[in-house]
């Protein structure tokens, strides 16, 4: 389970006060950047499109080209494979567009934070390490009156500056909130309100689910395949008996020189009973072939399962070494404040 | 149990579909280049994303599983063949028998 704290940005920007240097310059990522971030999400979720379209057409093979049981659970397993992956493309596909949709959102925040950096340098008000400065906090009482209006002029555009940053930045956090619902929706991450953290823990469980889910259906696929062998084995067994004991009859009755046509209706009846014996055998070498298959898909799942587990203890101890640090450095602030 | 009917080349064709799919898949994995620097909510966003990669890998392997059972399928049927043809032989060589 990983946990990712509360954004350090937004718990900063929930700092700021009256009187406090007001910064004006855009200093993350480019905007641009994040919209191209946007873009290879996208282009991830086409490829899995390819995947899609595979699987839809390996569910959808006809009985003409494929019949019989095999080709039954085969589509069945292709079908919902493509089930599956087309969540994960719609997934990747929503959550690019987020993306996308997020940067024009940063692009809106620094053009506004550029506009107010215009508009306190216009007001004349001091411009320095990328702030904007208050002015002083007061004015002596025996000042001209000329200085005290200019003073109390500057001390209005700093509020105007200070009203319009903290617009910015509510106005920007209203329209994160598509963001952060994209990333519950369609990533299964999301801000946890009540342990105000961060916590991406869905994707991971649905993981072992999911994980679970496979190796027992992959198990009662291979039980029931393997069954299946079984009765075709006994029944090749049966006609193999059948045969050896008409064959030891027929014999019987040419040694014993009965009629003709009484040997030929036996010679009839060996070739019939063998005629069904070599369908069975087809039949029960396919049976085992298809017993062997799930067996090694079952295999398979179950070692993929008990990976996933051995795994859960690291990723435990990771989650422990994390927590006391962020307890004692960090005291959460209220989460719906965050939002807006 | 039905008779079995098989067209080989549509079967292979639709095995070549998911291999390529799977090969697509996987070259595009390696090109998702997460932001280095920040910018509010660039680690959840990231853990999202890396989160649905995940999925995405996971559609790889699926790929390949069902690739597979593609090609024990057609190899199976190949054998058929073969099986096919020795009983046949064996049928031909029993109605030779002299009863007599």
């Amino acid at each position: 389970m990983t946990k990712v704290l509360v954004d350090a940005i937004e718990v900063q920007q929930d700092g700021l006060r009256f009187g406090d240097p007001i910064g004006c310059s855009y200093h993350w990522l480019e905007p641009d950047r994040v919209d191209a971030y946007g873009d290879s999400v996208r282009r991830l979720a086409g490829k899995v499109e390819l995947a899609v379209d595979a699987f839809e057409r390996t569910a959808t093979i006809s009985e003409e080209v494929f019949a019989g049981e095999a080709a039954d659970a085969l589509r069945a397993r292709a079908g919902r494979r493509h089930e599956e992956s087309a969540t994960v493309r719609d997934n990747l596909r929503g959550l690019g567009r987020a993306i996308n949709a997020y940067s024009d959102v940063l692009r809106r925040h620094r053009e506004g934070l550029e506009q107010l950096r215009a508009y306190a340098a216009g007001q004349g008000l001091e411009i320095r390490d990328h702030r904007i400065w208050p002015p002083v906090e007061t004015i002596a009482g025996d000042a001209p009156q000329k200085e005290r209006d200019a003073w109390e002029r500057d001390w209005k555009s700093y509020q105007q500056c200070f009203e319009t940053k903290i617009e910015l930045r509510d106005a920007r956090r209203v329209s994160t909130r598509e963001l952060i619902k994209a990333l519950a929706d369609y990533a299964g991450v999301h801000p946890d309100k009540d342990k105000h953290q961060l916590v991406a823990a869905d994707a991971h469980q649905v993981t072992f689910g999911e994980l679970r889910r496979e190796a027992a259906e992959e198990a009662l696929e291979a039980v029931q395949a393997g069954d299946r062998a079984d009765a075709a084995q006994r029944t090749v067994d049966g006609l193999k008996r059948r045969e050896h004991n008409a064959l030891d009859h027929l014999e019987d009755m040419v040694l014993a020189e009965r009629p003709p046509a009484e040997i030929q209706a036996q010679a009839d009846q060996v070739a019939a009973i063998h005629r069904e014996l070599t369908e069975a055998r087809v039949e029960a070498r396919e049976a085992e072939a298809v017993a062997d298959r799930e067996q090694a898909q079952a295999n398979r799942a179950a070692r993929d399962l008990e990976d996933a587990e051995a795994g859960k203890p690291r990723l435990v101890a990771d989650q422990a070494t994390w927590e006391p640090a962020a307890v004692k450095d960090f005291e959460p602030p209220n989460l719906e404040d965050r939002l807006g | 149990m039905r008779p079995i009917a098989i067209n080989q080349r549509a079967l292979r064709g639709a095995k070549e579909e998911l291999d390529a799919a799977r090969e697509d898949l996987r070259s595009a994995l390696g090109d998702i280049d997460h932001p280095a620097d920040d910018f509010p909510w660039r680690d959840l966003m990231v853990e999202g994303v890396r989160s649905l990669v995940d999925d995405a890998e996971v559609i790889t392997r699926k790929c390949r599983n069902i690739s597979a059972a593609i090609d024990d399928s057609i190899v199976d049927f190949d054998e058929l063949d073969i099986m096919v043809g020795q009983a046949a032989t064996v049928a031909a060589k029993l109605d030779q028998v002299d009863p007599r």
